[in-house]
């Protein structure tokens, strides 16, 4: 019998999504019998165990950390929570966090590492992992070698959460000792300006192939001639166009639009992981092999600036 | 003193491409390698800790990879990097895996006790996200990942780490220590011609496993079972016509979904 353990994704005294997405990718790890542990490393950890209502989590453990919980907190109590539950796989939500964490995690522990999995088949000799390479071009299985834990991280929204159940009481762990090489000095809140685009019904959004900077007014210009908020790809936001909160995809927010409207986006993977809850996609772009095509619902090959600039006259009248 | 920045010459693949007959890898010859974009803002940021006087040290990089890995290498040299070391021998498959790497790329850091180990926060084609802070664990270093900003003085580093949604994260960690950059925490330069030709002049030392003392066998990485191109998940509706024809069309498209 085989046991896994989820890290909790957590932010600000609550559970992410990414919890529940850990959890059933460690089931599938564990397998149907084996027993399944969520591990929740926060400060005051108790009112996050409470909310943790997750059918088939035998074991809710949890370690109180520091007011900002640093990656080797994270790393002591999992190393810690593994090797009590003699844990074969340690799953975490591929993200910052995990990023943080996870490798340094395997080689505290000998384990196996495969990150940013999409999608885990059990095998009669083993799990298969799946993840992607090349930008998503080509998918890659992996197995998991024998005799060692495997430490995972699962990409946003591949994988099913569990159904509601009550949480088991949590098993408080001893916090570990405060690594001095660390001192965490604060976070720091995004520049929002009010603005929540995980709330927008109509997102439009820009990317590189818009080309010039001035040509984002025109994008901004069809977002309010049509009610919707304007949304980003990362490069925007690292050329310092469009603030990091309206920023799109894996490192920005996860939406779900009625419609996002994607002017000059090409759709890497990590801007399509934050569009998967999308109603209807449109894409603009002037490439037509761009991967974004492959997600949307409709697609134009065409020049995103004139195309925004004949929405803005059919909306005008 | 060193600061050593580990980079990749990472693949990119033709839109047309065929995989290998091993089923292991897309076939070569629609391969084309260059230097990973995280690296590049990796090595900028070495440069600037110099330029700024923080860091009077010498920049030298070190990648895993085959012959092909060099033009990568060399483009970091020519970025103003005084040196580079490639690991390699033939043993070593095409397709390394997360922990081997970084266990080479330490045993190579092992060796000139860098006062800075810099990184890209991941590759653009396997995309791990996981090299440097494995590496930092093999070396027990203090490490942050996906780095924005760093300060630097000889005894402690600040860096803001990026978290999701624009959140930002501010520590301190004891030097020496291991970044992984994002892109955006600086403009990486571009190489002028004159530094492109002084770049092939720069000493590039290859060594391989065996002398590092490190057996990629003993490390616990999952097997490669098989690559394939994954379903498509249904292809767009397309749109044609004039850019106003297109426009027209989805107008139609947005107010009919917006009003359902």
């Amino acid at each position: 019998m085989s046991s896994a353990i989820a890290v909790a994704d957590t932010r600000d005294g609550e559970l992410c999504a990414g919890t529940g997405q850990a959890l059933a990718a460690a089931r599938l790890l564990a397998g149907a019998d084996g027993s399944l542990a969520l591990l929740i490393v926060a400060p005051e950890p108790a009112g996050l165990a409470a909310a943790a209502s997750f059918e088939g989590v035998e074991r809710i453990l949890t370690v109180e950390a520091g007011s900002g919980t640093l990656p080797s907190e994270v790393v002591a109590a999992a190393a810690s929570a593994a090797r009590e539950t003699a844990a074969a796989a340690i799953v975490f939500a591929h993200g910052p966090d995990a990023m943080a964490a996870a490798p340094a995690l395997a080689v505290e522990l000998g384990a196996a590492l495969v990150t940013d999995v999409t999608a885990i088949a059990a095998g009669g000799s083993g799990s298969l992992l799946t993840r992607s390479l090349y930008g998503g071009k080509v998918a890659a299985d992996l197995a998991l070698p024998a005799g060692v834990p495997a430490v995972v991280t699962v990409r946003s929204g591949s994988f099913t959460p569990p159904g509601e159940a009550t949480p088991p009481t949590p098993e408080p762990l001893a916090a570990p000792d405060p690594d001095p090489a660390y001192e965490h000095l604060g976070y720091l809140e995004p520049e929002s300006g009010n603005v929540d685009i995980t709330r927008a019904e109509l997102l439009v959004a820009a990317g590189r192939g818009i080309g010039e900077r001035e040509n984002l007014e025109q994008i901004e210009a069809v977002a309010a001639a049509f009610g919707g908020e304007l949304a980003a790809s990362r490069p925007l936001v690292d050329a310092g166009w469009v603030p990091a909160s309206r920023q799109v995809g894996q490192s920005g927010r996860t939406v779900e639009p009625k419609v996002y409207l994607a002017f000059g986006i090409s759709g890497a993977v990590q801007h399509l992981a934050g569009i998967r809850d999308a109603g209807v996609v449109i894409a603009v772009n002037s490439d037509p092999e761009a991967p974004i095509f492959r997600v949307a619902d409709y697609g134009a090959v065409a020049d995103a600036v004139e195309v925004a600039e004949g929405l803005e006259r059919v909306r005008g009248g | 003193m060193t600061v050593l920045v580990a980079i990749k010459a990472v693949a990119t693949v033709d839109e047309e491409f065929e995989l290998a007959d091993d089923g292991l890898d897309v076939a070569p010859e629609f391969v084309e390698r260059e230097l990973n974009e995280w690296d590049s803002y990796a090595v900028e940021a070495a440069l600037r800790l110099r330029e700024s006087g923080a860091l009077d040290e010498e920049i030298v990089l070190v990648t895993v990879g085959d012959e092909d890995a060099e033009e990568a290498l060399r483009a970091g040299l020519a970025m103003g990097a005084d040196r580079a070391v490639r690991v390699w021998d033939d043993s070593l498959p095409g397709v390394l895996g997360p922990l081997a790497a970084a266990r080479l790329l330490a045993a190579v850091a092992a060796e000139m006790s860098p006062s800075l180990v810099l990184c890209g926060a991941q590759s653009a084609d396997a995309a791990y996200g996981a090299t440097g802070v494995a590496l930092a664990a093999y070396l027990k270093l203090p490490h942050a990942a996906v780095v924005r900003e760093l300060s630097y003085s000889a005894d402690a580093i600040e860096v803001t780490r990026e978290l999701e949604g624009g959140l930002l994260q501010r520590l301190r960690l004891r030097t020496p220590a291991v970044l992984t950059v994002q892109t955006g925490i600086n403009e990486p330069r571009y190489a002028t011609l004159r530094a492109i030709k002084q770049a092939e002049a720069k000493e590039l030392d290859l060594t391989d496993p065996a002398s590092l003392g490190v057996a990629i066998g003993d490390l616990p990485e999952a097997v490669l079972d098989r690559v394939y191109v994954p379903a498509v998940e249904g292809a767009a509706e397309m749109l044609e016509g004039t850019p106003d024809e297109v426009a027209a069309r989805i107008a139609e498209v947005v107010e009919r979904e917006m009003a359902a």
